[in-house]
């Protein structure tokens, strides 16, 4: 026997009411005038003591009321299954879908998840089979159909929630694996969640199997005050002979109320400073720490607030080096033209802040781009296979792609491309009276720096260009010609961004590399392609990160789980699935000197949003009826209070109480009866 | 104490009588329904009673000369009645706030009408003072003031005087302020419930009979005080002092009646030994004893006046 409510025992504190009536016996709140008290006082008050507890039988039967309507509501729930009812059909294939994303660590409700969990299992029948499954971004089945009821709740018992985001559709594809593979004719998810907004995206793909039944337990109960740091930005500049860093850190209150905080930030382990903040609700502030020297290798810094009813967000981790510069390579195709990247490359070359390393290659191996943050094709054919992946992949981790077609258009386009460029490329175009540059975008980070001023683009002039039609959705026109035809199209891409370039990067088609804007233009491009490497500062869970090219290391968890990478295995890297630092140490590295990587919460989960249960299971209805396996619309049967009305003792604990309440009411009245009558006059 | 019940007692019986609203016609009723009980004249203890021969002395009324004697003793002798038979009533009724509860007040005016009224009828001076801290209302004695008597318990039980604090019972302050009053040896009937020790309301009484009043003594209760028939559990408030107090009736009701009796008991035992008459009036019961009462004792006033 458990509860689900244990606090509701403290209502037996209410016991005391009756016996409190009975001793004091103070039933009705009118005086009675009486002529004199003097007899009364008269009467040994001892002898009204020692008589005080009288009508025990009725006093017994108000306590016995109190303790049935407090025992009710504590929702008493049986630990044994119940046994199936005669006619009852066989058993059920019972999945319990527990979300252990760290949304679910708000407050009470992992407690409330557990509590309705455990008495899920024990509505389970000898004939049912019940397995586990938790979830997150993935999700992992933690006990077999085969071990029963009391598996599962030896299994809750160990459980915290994780550090993951919420995807239901990680989820729901294990129990539709484990449903899809029972034989018995009943098929059931129990999924128990918050019901995060964002666990559920329109694409997501879940199939279940025929007949499957759908319950939802919702555990949130609109909670909505919180703080978090939702991010760190880290300027860097040169000292003396010292790289100097000053972070600043953005505070979010995701409440009702403003809120007065203490941001602290840690260096290495040591506060270095704390500084409080006032953030209006809904709204983000800054918090902009003094600059501080750092090392050159990555350092661990933390900034952190109070914990509150979500601690997990309430620390954001991140690492400071001194910045390396960018790393730019410029593809040239087989025969370029004369002079074809100089002044690209001349331009990159004397840029200081940050310095550019610049390279020019006709071939670009997929290794070659390895710690690129500019990737320049230059009339280059787009490379394919591993190389094109590579290209891709490295703008995915945050480096910029500019793509130039010039006079030979899109050499090599396959489909990967073409879903990655943000433009398609058209015909060449001659302007022979020169085009002007008439527009730029200023909000654009590329252009941001050219605002203020003015900068006038106007004075360059185009003889010819290329045709460019935006080709995505986010696909951004940043640059236009006079006649409104786009000269250069930005769309982001993973991490990094892909820009499509409508002019050539010398003087064939436009003078302007000879502008005085050109080397500024070029500076920015190099500084916004290292820009995005500052996010590499940290990651946001789940990663996988590659260590291909770490040869073989240790990794060590935030959690001080050890996992051993070696270079020679099919797959050299590791998923980080915890927040905080991870360390990994090549061989002969001592323990705490390896590289820190930073790990933090997706900050989508800490938005409290959330949506209506039904909504995701009509959702999966609507999905498992269009899926290739053909699935019975599967049934919403009901919610939290379903699954309450499903312990039904506390039914019949109040029918009892009703019952001694009426006994009470019957023996009262008895007792209430008198042979001598109560006088006409004197009550005032 | 047992009072043989008169032949038509019906008129006497305190509910039939509460609904007579005129104080007078039920005094009327209760009076000579009383003495329809007892057989007798209603012109009782007539002041012709002969008392003694004296010789004539000079400016004696020669009507009085008894001239039978003169017959058998050729002397002039004056015949002396009993000529001041009439005897002084003095009513004293509380009209304190305790005196409110139940049908107390009502019949306590009554008795003290029917006192009033069969003096009257027996050519006695009648007065009366109502007092509860304080006298409240004083008729002094006289044959002609039967309906002053009875008009000052007509409104004494309409109510008592509205006051903002409660009234409480002074016996000995108001006592000896009425013996100061009645100068003259009277018949004293006090008309009261009694709420103060027995000690302390002998020690009152014996203030009146200092002056050689006969006293009487008549304690009215409501049944309600003497079987204490609440069952509720509640607040009861003094009427006289305002004191809350918690009661529990089912616990206390034992205790009180036993102590309501100890002080009865303690009352007849007192003040029939100082030679006062005392009397217990239930008001679910007639009146017709009060009458007896009266009747027993004014003869033996008149006894006691003679032998002095």
């Amino acid at each position: 026997m458990g509860v689900l409510a244990p606090a509701f025992f403290a209502g037996l504190a209410a016991i005391a009411i009756p016996i409190l009536v009975h001793l004091i016996h103070r039933e009705r709140k009118e005086t009675v005038a009486f002529p004199s008290l003097m007899f009364l006082r008269k009467v040994p008050y001892r002898s009204v003591r020692r008589q005080k507890l009288r009508h025990l039988l009725l006093l017994a039967l108000r306590v016995l009321a109190i303790a049935l309507v407090v025992f009710a509501f504590s929702r008493p729930f049986l630990d044994r299954p119940v046994a199936p009812s005669a006619g009852a059909p066989d058993g059920r294939e019972v999945v319990l879908l527990l979300d252990r994303s760290f949304s679910m660590g708000y407050g009470s409700r992992w407690d409330r998840a557990i509590a309705t969990a455990r008495a899920i299992a024990s509505e389970a029948r000898a004939t049912d089979r019940i397995s586990l499954v938790t979830f997150g971004a993935t999700a992992s089945q933690l006990t077999d159909p085969s071990g029963g009821a009391e598996r599962v709740r030896s299994v809750l018992s160990t459980l915290q929630p994780t550090s993951e985001p919420t995807r239901f559709a990680a989820g729901f594809r294990m129990a539709g694996q484990i449903l899809s593979a029972s034989d018995l004719p009943r098929k059931e998810i129990v999924l128990i969640s918050d019901f995060h907004r964002f666990g559920w995206t329109p694409n997501d793909e879940v199939t279940l199997p025929p007949r499957a039944t759908v319950r939802s337990v919702d555990v949130s109960r609109g909670e909505t005050e919180d703080m978090a740091i939702t991010g760190v930005a880290v300027a860097r500049r040169q000292d003396g002979s010292r790289v100097r860093a000053a972070v600043t850190a953005r505070a979010t209150n995701l409440g009702q109320r403003a809120r007065t905080v203490n941001a602290t930030l840690e260096l290495a382990g040591r506060t270095v400073e704390t500084k409080t903040v006032t953030v209006l609700p809904r709204a983000t502030a800054q918090v902009v720490f003094t600059a501080m020297p750092v090392a050159a290798a990555p350092t661990r810094a933390v900034v952190r607030l109070a914990p509150d009813s979500q601690p997990m967000n309430d620390a954001f981790f991140f690492t400071v080096a001194e910045e390396s510069g960018a790393s730019a390579i410029i593809v040239e195709p087989p025969r370029p033209r004369a002079n074809q990247s100089l002044y690209l490359s001349r331009a990159l070359a004397v840029a200081d802040d940050p310095p550019v390393r610049v390279d020019l290659t006709s071939a670009l191996p997929a290794a070659g781009v390895r710690g690129r943050s500019l990737i320049v094709l230059n009339e280059a054919d787009l490379p394919g296979g591993a190389a094109g992946e590579a290209i891709r992949a490295r703008v995915t981790e945050g480096a910029i792609l500019l793509v130039v077609p010039g006079e030979r258009g899109m050499v090599g386009l396959t489909p990967a491309w073409t879903d990655a460029l943000p433009a398609r490329v058209g015909a060449m175009t001659d302007r022979a009276e020169g085009g002007r540059w008439a527009s730029v975008d200023f909000s654009s980070a590329l252009f941001e720096p050219f605002a203020v001023g003015r900068a006038d683009f106007s004075s360059v002039t185009v003889t010819r260009y290329r045709q460019l039609t935006p080709a995505t959705a986010n696909a951004q026109i940043i640059a236009r010609l006079d006649d409104g035809s786009p000269l250069l199209i930005d769309r982001p891409y993973g991490d990094g961004r892909i820009m499509v370039f409508a002019l050539s990067l010398d003087a064939h088609w436009t003078d302007l590399p000879f502008h005085p804007l050109w080397v500024p233009l070029m500076h920015q491009l190099a500084r916004r392609s290292i820009a995005g490497s500052e996010a590499r500062s940290w990651f946001t869970l789940p990663h996988v990160l590659d260590l291909s090219r770490e040869g073989t290391v240790t990794v060590e968890s935030p959690s001080g789980a050890r996992t051993r990478v070696a270079q020679d295995s099919t797959r050299p890297m590791v998923e980080l699935l915890e927040r905080g630092f991870y360390e990994i140490r090549g061989g002969g590295t001592a323990l705490g000197a390896g590289r820190p990587v930073a790990v933090n919460v997706d900050l989508a989960e800490s938005d409290l949003s959330h949506f209506d249960p039904a909504e995701l299971v009509a959702a999966i209805t609507a999905r498992g009826q269009r899926g290739a396996v053909a699935s019975e619309p599967a049934e919403f049967t009901g919610t939290a209070q379903e699954l309450e009305r499903r312990q039904a003792i506390w039914w019949y604990l109040l029918l009892a109480a009703l019952i001694l309440l009426g006994a009470e009411t019957l023996l009262a009245n008895r007792l209430s009866r008198r042979p001598v009558e109560q006088p006409a006059t004197g009550v005032t | 104490m047992t009072t043989p019940r008169a032949t038509g007692a019906n008129l006497l019986d305190p509910t039939v009588l509460a609904r007579i609203g005129n104080l007078e016609m039920r005094a009327k009723l209760v009076v000579e329904g009383f003495i329809q009980g007892l057989h007798r004249a209603p012109h009782l203890g007539a002041s012709t009673d002969f008392a003694e021969h004296r010789p004539y002395m000079p400016g004696d009324d020669v009507r009085r000369v008894d001239w039978r004697v003169y017959a058998r003793t050729d002397r002039y002798y004056v015949k002396e009645f009993e000529a001041d038979t009439n005897t002084n009533l003095m009513i004293l009724l509380d009209v304190s706030r305790s005196m409110s509860y139940g049908r107390k007040l009502p019949y306590a005016c009554t008795l003290a009408a029917c006192l009033a009224y069969f003096s009257s009828l027996q050519r006695d001076r009648v007065g009366l003072a109502t007092f509860a801290n304080g006298v409240v209302d004083y008729v002094p004695p006289s044959a002609k003031h039967l309906q002053l008597v009875l008009h000052s318990l007509d409104h004494a039980e309409r109510g008592v005087p509205a006051k903002p604090e409660p009234i409480a019972t002074r016996y000995r302050q108001v006592f000896q302020r009425l013996a100061d009053a009645v100068r003259r040896r009277s018949m004293v009937a006090v008309i009261s419930d009694l709420y103060e020790e027995p000690d302390d309301i002998v020690s009152a009484v014996n203030t009146l009979r200092g002056r050689g009043n006969d006293l009487m003594v008549l304690h009215v209760l409501d049944p309600g005080e003497r079987d204490f028939p609440f069952i509720e559990s509640t607040n009861f408030v003094d009427l006289e002092s305002g004191e809350t107090m918690p009661v529990i009736p089912d616990y206390l009701r034992d205790d009180y009646r036993a102590l309501v009796s100890q002080h009865v008991t303690a009352l007849t035992r007192r003040l029939t030994g100082q030679g006062v008459d005392y009397a217990l009036f239930d008001t679910s019961q007639p009146m017709d004893k009060a009458l007896f009462r009266y009747l027993g004792a004014r003869r033996k006033f008149d006894r006691a006046r003679k032998a002095g």
